[in-house]
């Protein structure tokens, strides 16, 4: 598979179209999400979908098999979690009431964008895997929840469904539906509560079957299309990528310093960073920091991580987060606390505003950090921060503070360097830098619903 | 009977009474939301003043819940 290079601003938005933006490729093995046409050529159809793929029938005609299938393969979720897909798939199914899914979309990480790129590129294989999805946990809809702005994958989306339609597919009714722009709207609780008609902010616990009302589903985007390749090729087949205790395979971003930020390369079997970076982002000496899993992700040292294996178990081994796929490079010339102390104030600013500590307490962390960033912090003021952090730590419904807490901790550890620093002599030149990571602008139009 | 304090801090407004009932089981925060004392049971007075504290909370923020006697291994 061959990449595309084109323009490639700082902060990408989510709405460009995807034959000018979509850079895909492959490490490890062949790629079977990314799998057929180039992406240049934007959104496969469905004919050439069905050509590469053959038809979906056989699993829908036997969905206790495709079910049994889904537990063989041990597919883990790809939102963020890794919870098995099929545990889910099992809790809902014995609620006993007709179930709603829903193929989650938001992708709130601001720098990831795999399911930007799946839906831009294979929006066949996604709806796929939701029809059999649908099917197998008795369904008759399917929520494709995106977020706002999100238009290359909601145009590629309605274009797919109108070629379903015609081709007169077993499909359940799918509904596009459009979420809030902010950080933690796209988890599961909280599309649950949108979809319901109430501000898309988690709730505690965010146990995967509603109380009352219509149980809903959730699944990430790459789930879904893997459930889709599942029912068609088997779990052996799956089981043959990834790693024993992580089958199957991940897509990754790359993003900062990586020549094209916002790449997407699929994972076929875990390959070292090394190779990832240097046959995808032309990066062949270790970068200073590496950011692993999204903006509530964590740190590591560039040269630690060089040699690490880019798969979940790995980077867990490693005290990592695989996160959301999202693998950042700090080059050597970045302040890694600046950067630290960006995504902290956006973090911060991205609180849905429920529990206190979080409201009060994630804005004091991002202050001291900044402080800490400016050279402006005393050796008290970083006493402060780890007061804060221990504070912070489990104090929300959701996971929202310690994502950001996890972060800042790994940036002490990771920067230590850099801190004392910054406490002796002040700012760095490095903090001066432009920024690696993209932040959002604060949408004008700041609902939660 | 040994009980369990559980706070909802979606419904915490950070009044502060519960502190001020039942010292020995709540703490404030920097930010003056409570943070319940690391060792979770409690029983006798203890379990009294945390009731009052759960029946004085403006948000309703706050539950008491018995916790079932240790069951032997099976």
């Amino acid at each position: 598979m061959t990449a595309v290079a084109a323009r490639r601003p700082l902060a990408w938005t989510r709405t460009e179209s995807p034959q000018e933006d979509a850079f895909a490729g492959v490490v490890g093995g062949a790629a079977i999400l990314l799998a057929g046409p180039p992406p240049a050529e934007g959104a496969e159809d469905l004919d050439s979908h069905m050509q590469r793929l053959g038809t979906l029938a056989p699993a829908l005609g036997n969905l206790d098999a495709f079910l049994q299938a889904v537990v063989d393969s041990g597919l883990q979720g790809r939102g963020g979690a890794g919870f098995p897909v099929a545990a889910k798939m099992a809790a809902i199914a014995a609620i006993g009431r007709q179930p709603l899914l829903v193929v989650n979309g938001s992708e709130s990480e601001p720098a990831s964008r795999k399911d930007w790129t799946l839906l831009c590129l294979r929006p066949h294989l996604v709806l796929d895997g939701a029809a059999l999805g649908a099917a197998a946990v008795g369904a008759d809809t399917a929520v494709l929840q995106l977020h706002r702005g999100s238009v290359g994958p909601a145009a590629a989306l309605r274009r797919a469904l109108e070629q379903r339609r015609v081709a007169g597919l077993a499909d359940p009714a799918f509904q596009i539906r459009f979420g809030p722009n902010r950080y933690v709207a796209g988890e599961s609780s909280a599309v649950r509560a949108f979809l319901a008609g109430s501000a898309a902010k988690p709730s505690p616990g965010g146990g995967h079957a509603a109380g009352r009302g219509q149980p809903v589903l959730v699944q990430n985007v790459e789930s879904v299309a893997l459930l889709g390749l599942i029912g068609r090729h088997g779990p052996d087949w799956f089981r043959q990528l990834g790693t024993l205790t992580s089958p199957g395979p991940s897509l990754v971003t790359l993003v900062g310093a990586v020549g094209w930020p916002g790449r997407v390369v699929e994972v076929a079997r875990p390959v070292p960073l090394s190779q990832l970076l240097s046959q995808w982002a032309g990066i062949t000496r270790a970068p200073q920091a590496v950011l692993f899993g999204g903006y509530a992700g964590s740190w590591a040292d560039g040269r630690q991580a060089w040699d690490l294996d880019i798969s979940r178990d790995a980077l867990a081994g490693a005290g990592l987060t695989f996160g959301c796929g999202m693998v950042g490079v700090l080059p050597w010339d970045a302040c890694g606390l600046a950067e630290t102390a960006r995504i902290l104030e956006y973090l911060a600013g991205e609180s849905s505003g429920q529990c206190g500590p979080c409201m009060f307490g994630l804005p004091g962390l991002a202050r001291a950090m900044t402080g800490l960033a400016r050279g402006s912090a005393s050796a008290g003021d970083l006493r402060r921060l780890a007061r804060m952090s221990t504070e912070l730590t489990g104090r929300g419904g959701c996971h929202h503070p310690d994502g950001a807490v996890a972060l800042l901790e790994h940036a002490l550890t990771v920067f230590s360097d850099d801190v004392s620093h910054h406490l002796r002599r002040g700012r760095c030149d490095r903090a001066q830098r432009t920024p690696v990571f993209p932040i959002p602008t604060p949408d004008a139009e700041s609902s939660w619903r | 009977m040994t009980f369990r304090l559980k706070i909802d801090l979606e419904r915490c407004s950070g009044h502060g009474i519960c502190t001020l009932l039942a010292p020995a089981s709540i703490d404030l925060d920097q930010w003056g939301f409570p943070v319940l004392r690391a060792e979770p049971l409690m029983a006798g007075a203890e379990a009294r003043s945390a009731r009052r504290a759960v029946a004085a909370c403006p948000a309703s923020a706050l539950q008491l819940e018995s916790v079932p006697e240790l069951q032997p291994h099976r």
